[in-house]
């Protein structure tokens, strides 16, 4: 049941009105009872892989709680690892085992599909571990108490609107929301709608156009010039953006229909002026996820060790970000995938941030030295310009089916030059329609908040031309036999 | 508190309702005009689709996919006051043709109808299913190819509650239609689309045609056209037209010939005939015929024809 289909309308229409019949103290197993039902829906023998990750967590927390500060350190380590092993079991299987086939059945309980002789990642592992990670380090941390109620407990790791695909929720923000009631809230419904909505828009309009042409093009790259393989990789920047935030838009607001405020993961990632700016703004739960657990406790541990003010004539602090950062950047690559392409890709980002950190003081001297003031329109375009180039290029590597066709990618972008490859040139219009939009909402909301407003105009008669507009354009320009979201896969 | 919550809940869903209704009067306004310049389209794949469907009478029908389309020359098989239309498209293939068949049945008898097979013509394919929102113009207007058109998917019924998406993804090609532009008009060209390169591979290779998954929706179209054929005394011709390779244990070849042999009806396999296995610059690409290729192919098939009558 992927979020960008009719039955998954269906599916929620049905819930939340349901949801809003039932005694309020009593929704939670409602939600719980639709959560696990959205789960079957995919593959039905994961729930019970899931159910028991979840009981398991829930005493292995409780356990945690009871140890003294002092002496956890060990017991997390231990759950850690007990849940890293789930994920990699699936994640890794077939990477590790390519010849071992297991034949699952039953794996289109309520749709059709095709056999599956290999391991499967089940739906939403990866997020659901990093959820409980961060659960079990707040609990070691004592920043939270274990959750003693087990159905609130599992509702917090399996609430459908999140659980394929993130966001990666701390427990501080969604568990407190779990205990409270939450009645009919007028002004959240009717923005989780227009999310809901918008979020329709990036994946019809925009994610699933432009993934014909990317498609096309990316799965028969030996056979394309250069400048087709760079239209492709520019469509891909927004195609996975789309798709992603897309996602992400329908998630939050599926979880407004019901009273719940979930975290945002997209902040306009292609205004952002600089590397460490594009991860505050993209997939921000993962981000600050990595950021909180994994860069600064090794940045923690390093600064403790490194007593010297600087070797090789280079400053501990900037040592100390270059490895934390490439640490970091490497188990982000991994968490996507294993292969050298998204270890690459993860790589380029640490050596992106650890650039930039190095050089900080640097480009602080040319820019005064050219009088180049920071808050210069030309100045900031040029940066946004430059950032969206070096994420680009990283997109090459995120989309190649392997390292060599990334490489032979690259090479014929800058070497192989021709004419553009299209079988209609309608492809070509769709997509680049889709993109104007898309970025033409984000700039008005970077740039102009408070100006242009449509869905949260004062006057209702704009609004409601916002809604019939975009309605109308999904209807005339989307593509209804799109499929999957991307990120599912990790 | 929860009286009110209520009156909230109840004020929503009424204004709710609005919108759903204002969205469906310019659904239903769009969707109109839509179709008005829709159905104006006099060239491009579109414009040959409404002239297939709404105006062709051509005596010899040609169906199939772009096989079809690029190697058959409608002129060659024009003898006396015989008229013919190519109607291959490309991408297209079982599904499509017989939609395609049945809305022109309902319309006219054409005396002759040539089908041009593909060598997994009966695999199963997604992509086929959703190649079908080529006819959901037709949709409307055309109740006799519903069904066929239902087969994309078990909710594809639920999508015709708006007018919009007969013609979604067309919007641009409609606005570019309405324009003056210097494009011959598809009854100048009667569908065929001739392709001018030649081919610069000349190994031929030998391919297995794998089984794969048989699409049984498929074999059931065949045999009702065969059917209905047979009922309105239309000559039906399943034609194997030249490809650029070898093709080995073809299973669509072998249920397409007990097909015609069960049922009486001609079929001609000209896949791998030595004038064209030997002849690399008649090919565009390894399955489609250049023009050059085309016009001889044509003449062959028609002397073929000539003898098996």
């Amino acid at each position: 049941m992927l979020f960008n289909s009719i039955i998954y309308l269906l599916f929620l229409l049905f819930v939340v009105i349901t949801y809003y019949c039932f005694p309020q103290r009593i929704r939670w197993i409602w939600l719980l009872v639709a959560s696990i039902g959205y789960y079957i829906s995919f593959i039905p023998i994961f729930i019970a892989l899931l159910g028991c990750g979840v009981v398991i967590n829930f005493f292995l927390a409780i356990w945690l709680a009871g140890i003294p500060e002092k002496k956890n350190s060990g017991s997390l380590i231990l759950i850690i690892f007990l849940n890293i092993i789930l994920l990699a079991f699936f994640k890794y299987f077939n990477t590790f085992f390519p010849d071992f086939h297991i034949h699952l059945t039953g794996t289109g309980h309520f749709f059709p599909s095709d056999p599956v002789n290999k391991m499967i990642l089940p739906l939403g592992l990866s997020y659901l571990i990093f959820t409980l990670l961060s659960y079990h380090i707040e609990v070691k941390r004592k920043n939270i108490q274990p959750e003693t109620h087990i159905g609130y407990f599992s509702l917090y790791l399996l609430f459908f609107p999140r659980i394929a695909q993130g966001p990666i929720e701390r427990p501080q923000q969604l568990i407190p929301q779990l205990h409270q009631i939450h009645p009919f809230n007028y002004n959240l419904f009717s923005d989780g709608l227009k999310q809901i909505l918008w979020g329709f828009f990036k994946k019809l309009v925009v994610a699933d156009r432009l993934a014909i042409y990317v498609n096309a093009i990316y799965n028969n790259a030996e056979e394309h010039n250069g400048t087709s393989l760079l239209v492709a990789t520019f469509f891909f920047a927004f195609q996975i953006y789309a798709d992603f935030s897309g996602y992400t838009d329908i998630a939050l607001g599926s979880a407004k229909l019901f009273g719940f405020n979930l975290t945002d993961n997209f902040k306009r990632p292609y205004f952002a002026t600089s590397i460490k700016d594009f991860w505050d703004r993209w997939h921000i739960t993962l981000s600050t996820w990595l950021r909180d657990y994994i860069f600064l406790p090794i940045a923690y541990y390093l600064s403790n060790r490194l007593k010297k003010e600087s070797y090789l004539f280079v400053s501990s602090q900037k040592w100390i970000y270059l490895i934390g950062i490439m640490i970091t950047f490497t188990i982000c690559g991994i968490w996507h995938g294993v292969g050298w392409t998204y270890l690459i890709w993860g790589l380029l980002f640490g050596v992106y941030l650890s650039y930039a950190n190095w050089t900080k003081d640097l480009s602080k001297k040319i820019r005064k030295q050219l009088h180049i003031k920071k808050t210069s329109p030309y100045y900031v375009f040029y940066k946004i310009l430059l950032t969206f180039i070096l994420v680009l290029f990283t997109w090459i590597f995120f989309r190649a089916s392997s390292l060599s066709q990334a490489t032979m990618i690259i090479g014929k972008i800058f070497t192989s030059s021709g004419p553009v490859f299209f079988y209609s040139p309608y492809d070509l219009i769709y997509g680049i329609f889709g993109i104007i939009v898309l970025m033409a909402a984000e700039f008005k909301r970077e740039f102009i908040p408070e100006h242009w407003t449509i869905l949260y105009n004062r006057y209702p008669a704009v609004r409601i031309a916002g809604i019939v507009l975009i309605v109308i354009t999904i209807l005339l320009t989307g593509v209804f036999d799109g499929g999957q979201f991307i990120y599912f896969q990790f | 508190m929860i009286k009110t919550s209520s009156k909230i809940f109840i004020r929503f869903i009424g204004k709710l309702l609005l919108i759903l209704f204002i969205i469906y009067i310019f659904d239903f306004g769009i969707g109109k005009v839509l179709k008005v310049f829709y159905l104006r389209l006099e060239d491009g794949l579109y414009g040959q689709i409404t002239y297939c469907i709404e105006s062709t009478s051509a005596d010899v029908l040609i169906l199939g996919s772009s096989r079809a389309n690029h190697s058959y020359v409608p002129e060659v098989f024009e003898e006396g006051p015989y008229t013919c239309y190519n109607a291959g498209r490309d991408g297209s293939f079982v599904l499509y043709n017989y939609a395609l068949f049945k809305a022109v049945i309902t319309r006219y008898t054409p005396k002759k109808i040539i089908i041009d097979i593909s060598p997994d013509e009966l695999s199963y394919s997604a992509a086929e299913y959703e190649r079908l929102s080529l006819l959901l113009p037709y949709y409307q207007s055309h109740p006799e190819i519903r069904d066929i058109i239902d087969l994309r998917g078990p909710l594809e019924r639920v999508k015709h509650i708006s007018s919009v998406y007969f013609y979604n993804s067309l919007v641009f090609q409609v606005v570019r239609g309405t324009l003056p532009n210097g494009k011959v008009k598809v009854q100048d060209m009667k569908g065929y689309q001739p392709l001018q390169k030649k081919m610069k591979y000349d190994k031929i290779d030998t391919v297995k045609i794998d089984p794969g998954n048989t699409d049984e929706n498929k074999i059931s179209a065949l045999k009702d056209i065969i059917s209905t054929c047979h009922k309105k005394n239309i000559d039906l011709v399943f034609v194997y037209s030249p490809i650029w390779k070898i093709t080995k244990d073809g299973y669509c070849n072998q249920i397409i010939t007990k097909l015609c042999t069960e049922n009486g009806i001609k079929y001609i396999d000209m896949s791998n005939l030595p004038d064209f296995i030997n002849r690399p610059d008649y090919f565009a690409d390894i399955s489609h015929l250049n023009e050059e290729g085309a016009r001889v192919f044509s003449k062959m098939l028609k002397n073929r024809l000539k003898q098996v009558n």
